[in-house]
């Protein structure tokens, strides 16, 4: 059981509801901002690419923690596509 | 004083109650203009969504954290919230602000709390010696700071025995798995030592008061526990009025020179037909709004004491025979709240939208819940009190 | 376009455990040590590296000096060598006016090196070569005996001298610390010491001058030094009725609290470290008090070593890799160490981990104490439970199971401290060098103090067998020990 990423209800500030499981999430400016960009319907690749031009990270580091959050998103109950 | 600014701690009333949601309605008894800041280490305590909760809630970090960060936290609470009085409910939490009474004058809060010394004699594992001091009896009492010493106490004291943390948690235990259990995570959570205290058989009597920092009693009331839950936890009790406890508790804390509110946990050992003394609390128990039922408002004799020139006259006793019984009910909230609660720093400095998108629509939030940078004024609070 | 500063993607289940994002406060950080910045000392020494601030150092051992003698009319510091021996650092006690103290031949040469005369050494420790006594002897050093295995050898040392030696007896004693330190010297409370008072009356060439206590290391209560200091001063009036003679000076030891912090010690050390005047007040009002009218007090000597160095360490290390570390969720409250449920898993059954550039063979007190972990650069995100591991190929090797920390990423370096104390004099060599260890002086230069290791200082003192010389190349097994196989 998971729930879809657009099913998810969040706010600006990161908190995130889980309408179906009724878990909290909380999230942080970035990973807010992967959750957005993968919301919007970007593949991986782009939204990792959208993340390094945004912030002030080299590609290996980004790469490295953007497959650790999915990761972690994954193991919490969402799904990812 | 017809709108004293007035911050409390520790709003939770689940299994284990905090005393703060009590004072909170205490409070409100005398002040019914008091603004309330409450003070909290978890967005889920009960408190917080209670009817009569107060106007408005910070989350703080844990004392263990330190001055710096408690202070930190303090000041930017402070810029969006004055206060002018503090009433810390949590045993570790009052242990760090007993070194900070300084930097409390310097901003303008008033408290009442005993100084570092009154704090450490009645402290767990110091009990047999203030026992000592006022010829009132005590069960073995002994600090342990490892498993080993845990052990070699046990098989000196024998089973069962209650197992219990510098500054909060008890625990009876009867085997040594459990003694190892309880221990180790006593350590983890508080720190060391664990205390263990012989069982002791009898009734329980609980006594609340306040010292006057001079040896004296403001205001003492005593009660017999009617109900005790699994944990220990009186959920049920009726006042009494015994000499020989009445004298018992006036040893304490004229040995002590006790400086603000105080609980006294007793028990009559069936053994040797007297009170014996189990612990001594720096704050008021979770069931301080009783006594307020009956007139006799220690919280709001408190706040009279932290306005330096005033000294309340001596509250009357408490006529035996009153009692209580807890009552348990559901507060409703809505994941907003929790949402303002639980958002974290990294936000401060953002520009945020609160509604949740895609939340179905749902019914107003009541108040808003301040979670440091914005939101919730004076005012609000009191829009809402008066929406009630 | 202009890029924003990042943090390291996150996500915390808020659930089950409290929700309060404030809960570890703050992340502080550590830019900059007396002045001088913490990226440029690692990028002119490499990382990891050793800092001593000789300010620290002094204003400290003069807050100490100054918290006794404003008490007491006769004190004198002896610097507790294997706290840390680097020789500037003894240097700057010595400077300040401290004497040595010692416990072994070792560190009796080096405080000799060290310009310090043999008078001016207190020769302490339950294992002293007869040489290193006879040197003592002669060079007329404070011994401190141990056991009377010690005091017969001494015995027969002196025998055939023309004048008398001088020497203490270390005593322990039951002072409320929760152990004793039974392993040094004579039984204090149940007689032994005045049983070898009475031998030592008997012996030829042999004068009491002094009692000794250390009870222990890290004592955070001050009162156990208040029952030291009495039952010190008892058995001198009792040693002085036996025949000994007058007892000319008390030695309390060390072992006052730095600014560490325990492992299961619920706040933290500003709160719970006792000022050294609190020390001072207990040992020097009880001395005072309870001294025989008329007669001169003693010399109180004191042989604090943690108290005046530990704070004035840093160890600078680096981020070199970002882990994840998944926890069985019964080790949970097992693996927190401050305060109620601040280690909950936020991110469900794991934790963020670091690797750091140094590992507990630099950092041996990390088994008793956490050393605060500050990030060198100002962090905004807030502190999450994170282990930090050190780099040795050993599951042990974890610096600290759960540092609040912010999000960090290889290459940034991080500071320890306090770390001043016992970590360097007790650091082994292993899988790679020891760092270098600078001190920045009062004018904020920096002074290498001790050079990082390489491959000839590992090496110097081993020798290869002749037999085994020649040959450097990897051979090949030979066929038939394969077959054995
Ligand atoms: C005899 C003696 N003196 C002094 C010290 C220094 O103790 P501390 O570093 O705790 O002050 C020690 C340490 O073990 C010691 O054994």
């Amino acid at each position: 059981m998971s729930t879809p990423l657009s099913d998810l209800m969040l706010n600006d500030r990161g908190f995130v509801f889980d309408p179906a499981s009724g878990e909290t999430f909380q999230l942080n400016p970035t990973g807010l901002r992967i959750v957005r960009l993968l919301q919007s319907g970007l593949s991986h690749d782009a939204a990792l690419t959208q993340m390094v031009s945004e912030f002030e990270v080299d590609e290996h580091t980004a790469q490295r923690d953007f497959s650790d959050f999915l990761e972690n998103a994954v193991r919490l109950g969402w799904r990812i596509e | 004083m017809h709108s004293p600014r007035i911050a409390v701690s520790g709003l939770h009333r689940g299994e284990n109650p905090q005393p703060g949601a009590s004072i909170v309605r205490s409070l409100r008894r005398r002040f019914p203009n008091a603004f309330i800041v409450g003070l909290v280490y978890d967005a889920l305590e009960s408190g917080i969504y209670a009817e009569d909760g107060p106007d408005v809630v910070y989350p703080m970090p844990y004392p263990t954290s330190g001055a710096t960060a408690f202070l930190q936290r303090l000041d930017s609470i402070l810029e969006k919230s004055p206060v002018d009085y503090l009433i810390p409910t949590l045993d570790a939490e009052i242990e760090l602000l007993v070194h900070l009474e300084e930097a409390l004058t310097e901003r303008g809060l008033r408290t009442y709390l005993p100084d570092k010394e009154m704090l450490s004699h009645r402290a767990k594992n110091h009990l047999p010696e203030l026992a000592k001091t006022c010829g009132v009896a005590v069960p073995d009492t002994r600090p342990v700071y490892d498993i080993a010493e845990a052990l070699a106490v046990a098989a000196e004291c024998g089973y069962p025995l209650m197992v219990k943390g510098q500054y909060y948690d008890a625990k009876m235990v009867s085997t040594e798995q459990a003694l190892f259990a309880a221990v180790f995570k006593l350590f983890s959570e508080w720190g060391a030592p664990a205390i263990l205290q012989r069982c002791v058989r009898g009734p329980e009597f609980n006594a609340l008061g306040l010292g006057d920092g001079e040896g004296g009693i403001v205001g003492l009331c005593t009660i017999r526990k009617t109900i005790i839950s699994n944990q220990g936890k009186g959920l049920g009790g009726i006042t009494v009025l015994d000499p020989r406890l009445d004298e018992f508790c006036t040893r304490l804390i004229r040995a002590l020179r006790w400086r603000g509110p105080f609980e006294i946990e007793a028990m009559l050992d069936e053994a040797r037909g007297e009170y014996v003394l189990i612990e001594i609390n720096p704050r008021f128990p979770a069931w301080v709004d009783f006594p307020s039922m009956l007139g006799i408002n220690f919280p709001a004799a408190l706040v009279q004491m932290m306005d330096v020139d005033r000294k309340p006259a001596p509250l009357p006793r408490c006529a035996p025979g009153h009692f209580y019984v807890r009552h348990q009910v559901e507060v409703a909230g809505h994941i907003e709240q929790l949402a303002a609660l639980s958002t974290s720093a990294d936000f401060e400095a953002l520009d945020m939208a609160r509604s949740l998108e895609g939340a179905a629509p749902s019914a107003p939030t009541p108040f808003p819940i301040e979670m440091g940078d914005d939101g919730a004024s004076p005012s609000n609070g009191s829009a809402r009190r008066h929406a009630h | 376009m202009n890029r924003l500063p990042y943090i390291r993607p996150n996500i915390q289940r808020l659930q089950a455990g409290p929700v309060n994002p404030f809960r570890l406060g703050s992340s502080p950080s550590c830019v900059e040590i007396d002045g001088v910045p913490v990226a440029e000392l690692a990028r002119n020494y490499g990382s990891p590296l050793f800092v001593f601030s000789e300010k620290a150092l002094r204003e400290k051992y003069r807050e100490a000096h100054r918290a006794f003698s404003r008490r007491y009319p006769d004190v004198q510091f002896a610097w507790s060598y294997k706290t840390n021996y680097l020789n500037a650092i003894c240097r700057v006690f010595h400077q300040e006016g401290s004497i040595a103290e010692v416990v072994s031949g070792f560190e009796y040469e080096k405080a000799r090196r060290n310009g310090v005369d043999g008078s001016k050494i207190i020769f302490n420790g339950p294992h002293k070569e007869r040489a290193d006594l006879e040197r003592a002897v002669n060079e007329r050093a404070m011994i401190q005996v141990d056991n009377i295995d010690e005091l017969l050898t001494l015995a027969s040392i002196v025998r055939d001298r023309t004048e008398p030696v001088s020497i203490a007896l270390r005593v322990h004693l039951q002072t409320g610390t929760h152990t004793v330190w039974s392993k040094f010297g004579f039984n204090g409370d149940d007689g032994e010491v005045l049983q070898i008072i009475r031998r030592i009356t008997t012996l030829h060439n042999l004068r009491l001058q002094g009692l000794h206590c250390h009870v222990g290391t890290f004592i955070l209560d001050p009162e156990n030094y208040r029952v030291a200091a009495r039952r010190l001063v008892e058995l001198a009036i009792e040693a002085e009725k036996i025949g000994a003679g007058q007892i000319r000076y008390l030695n309390l030891g060390g072992g006052f609290a730095s600014h560490a912090r325990l492992h299961y010690q619920y706040l933290p050390p500003e709160q719970t470290t006792p000022s050294l005047d609190r020390y001072a007040e207990a040992i020097c009002e009880t001395i005072i008090g309870l001294w025989p009218a008329g007669r001169d007090l003693p010399r109180l000597y004191l042989e604090t070593g943690r108290a005046l160095v530990d704070d004035a360490g840093y160890l600078i290390s680096s981020v070199v890799a970002v882990k994840k570390r998944h926890l069985p969720s019964q080790m949970q409250t097992a693996m927190a160490a401050y305060g109620k449920s601040a280690a909950v898993m936020p991110q469900g059954n794991s934790r963020h981990a670091l690797v750091l550039d140094a590992g507990i063979n630099l950092l041996y007190t990390t088994a008793w104490y956490q050393p605060k972990i500050l990030p060198a650069r100002p962090c905004l995100d807030t502190p999450e439970p994170t282990t930090v591991f050190g780099c040795l190929c050993m599951n042990i090797d974890v610096i600290r199971e759960d540092a609040p920390l912010p999000s960090l990423t290889t290459g940034d370096q991080v500071v320890l401290h306090p770390v001043g104390a016992y970590n360097i004099t007790q650091s082994m060599q292993f899988i790679t060098y020891r760092p270098a260890v600078v001190m920045i002086d009062s004018e904020r230069k920096v002074h290498v103090i001790r050079r990082r290791e390489n491959l000839d200082y590992v090496q110097e003192l081993e020798a290869i067998p002749e037999h085994l010389a020649t040959r450097t190349a990897v051979s090949r097994p030979e066929p038939h020990i394969l077959a054995v196989a």
